[in-house]
């Protein structure tokens, strides 16, 4: 059995989770989703999936109990976790929240879009490059999307 | 009040009579010493010097008060039996007199130049109480603007995080509508024109009140000046047909 990809969602919004997990299983089905409502809930999602990862890692930034921030911490603080690449996806657009999370380690910072296309453009670059120059692709999304990204 | 400085009694008992007779408060020195200590306790408008003294002579004294910050304005009369040369007027002069009157002189005359310089000084005077007052009341004006000023723009600040988070969550939701109706309007609606046209509106209402959203957001601003752009009239007109 192949091992499908599989995205992680960690977002406290249930309107932003259901609209991802619906564009993402439109643009490509194959891909798992998983969502966790926030940083503790991801860690303890992540701790008990140890044998199937997310391959991409999108992370809110505003969230109860555990925010993004403190989070992509200590995801980078652990062994297993830190290879997983984070993406940054919040409705921020403030450059100290870019600053900090691109300084902490995540890969990109993107700006939840406010239109459908923008977001079907942006899962559908990612989930076909994930594996072979995501950060390429994301530069080019960079360039091309009318959402606010900083790879 | 008047300062008369003269060695001789006599001299000093008949010109002060004379002032007091015309009803000016009068004051005497016997010496350039004894002035120089009253000048510095007193304010006078006048000081009448007699030149020939033994020890500090006029000139001597002259010197010295107008070195002295506090009475170097103050208008001194030289008073002289002797030294009517013209070297010694101007020596008068140059040591800071405003006039030199030769003995004997004719009272009714001092006594005009007397009145004369007393009046000039006394208005210069007020002049500059009147100026150091102005600036007083400059400065205290200015303080309070600057306060004003200060209060002004923390309060400015205030508004725009204000407006910058108030613009930022109210963005929120328009953007979970406008997603969630194109949503339908691609997969449940298909076919259906008039749903499809319905949507359509619905779109385009948020996408207007976003773009309005912004715009408040952009004017709130206001310590940014506001950049004029080129805009075409004929694509407003269209817009809002």
């Amino acid at each position: 059995m192949t091992k499908h990809a599989r995205f992680l969602l960690v977002d406290d919004d249930p309107d932003d989770v259901a609209i991802f997990k619906d564009i993402l299983n439109e643009v490509n089905p194959t891909i798992d989703f998983v969502s966790a409502g926030d940083g503790f809930a991801a860690l303890e999602t992540l701790k008990k999936q140890q044998n199937s990862l997310p391959d991409i890692i999108f992370l809110d930034l505003n969230m109860p109990r555990m925010d993004g921030k403190e989070c992509l911490s200590q995801l980078k603080k652990d062994a297993q976790f830190k290879r997983i690449p984070v993406i940054m996806y919040t409705t921020s657009c403030q450059s100290k929240d870019i600053e900090e999370t691109m300084l902490k380690g995540a890969i990109c910072f993107i700006t939840k879009p406010t239109n459908l296309k923008e977001l079907k453009n942006i899962l559908g670059s990612i989930s076909k490059n994930m594996h072979n120059n995501l950060e390429k692709s994301l530069r080019v999304l960079s360039d091309t999307s009318s959402t606010f990204i900083v790879c | 009040m008047i300062l008369i400085v003269d060695d001789k009694k006599e001299n000093l008992f008949s010109l002060k009579t004379l002032l007091q007779l015309n009803l000016y408060e009068v004051d005497t020195a016997m010496s350039g010493e004894e002035a120089l200590k009253k000048i510095l306790k007193t304010e006078y408008e006048l000081i009448i010097l007699d030149v020939q003294m033994p020890g500090m002579d006029g000139y001597e004294v002259a010197e010295n008060i107008t070195g002295y910050s506090k009475s170097k304005d103050i208008p001194i009369l030289f008073l002289s039996a002797v030294n009517i040369d013209k070297r010694f007027v101007t020596k008068g002069y140059n040591s800071g007199g405003v006039d030199y009157v030769t003995k004997p002189f004719d009272p009714d005359l001092l006594l005009l130049k007397i009145k004369t310089f007393a009046r000039l000084y006394r208005q210069t005077k007020e002049l500059n109480d009147i100026k150091l007052n102005l600036e007083k009341k400059v400065e205290e004006r200015t303080a309070e603007l600057k306060a004003l000023n200060e209060e002004l723009e923390v309060s400015n600040a205030e508004l725009q995080q204000y407006a910058f988070i108030a613009s930022h969550d109210l963005q929120e939701p328009l953007r979970k509508i406008i997603t969630f109706s194109q949503i339908v309007k691609e997969r449940f609606i298909v076919g259906n024109n008039d749903a499809v046209q319905y949507l359509n509106r619905i779109v385009t209402s948020s996408e207007r009140m976003r773009s309005l959203i912004n715009d408040l957001l952009n004017y709130s601003k206001l310590s940014v000046s506001p950049k004029f752009v080129v805009t075409p009239l004929n694509s407003i007109v269209r817009c809002n047909k």
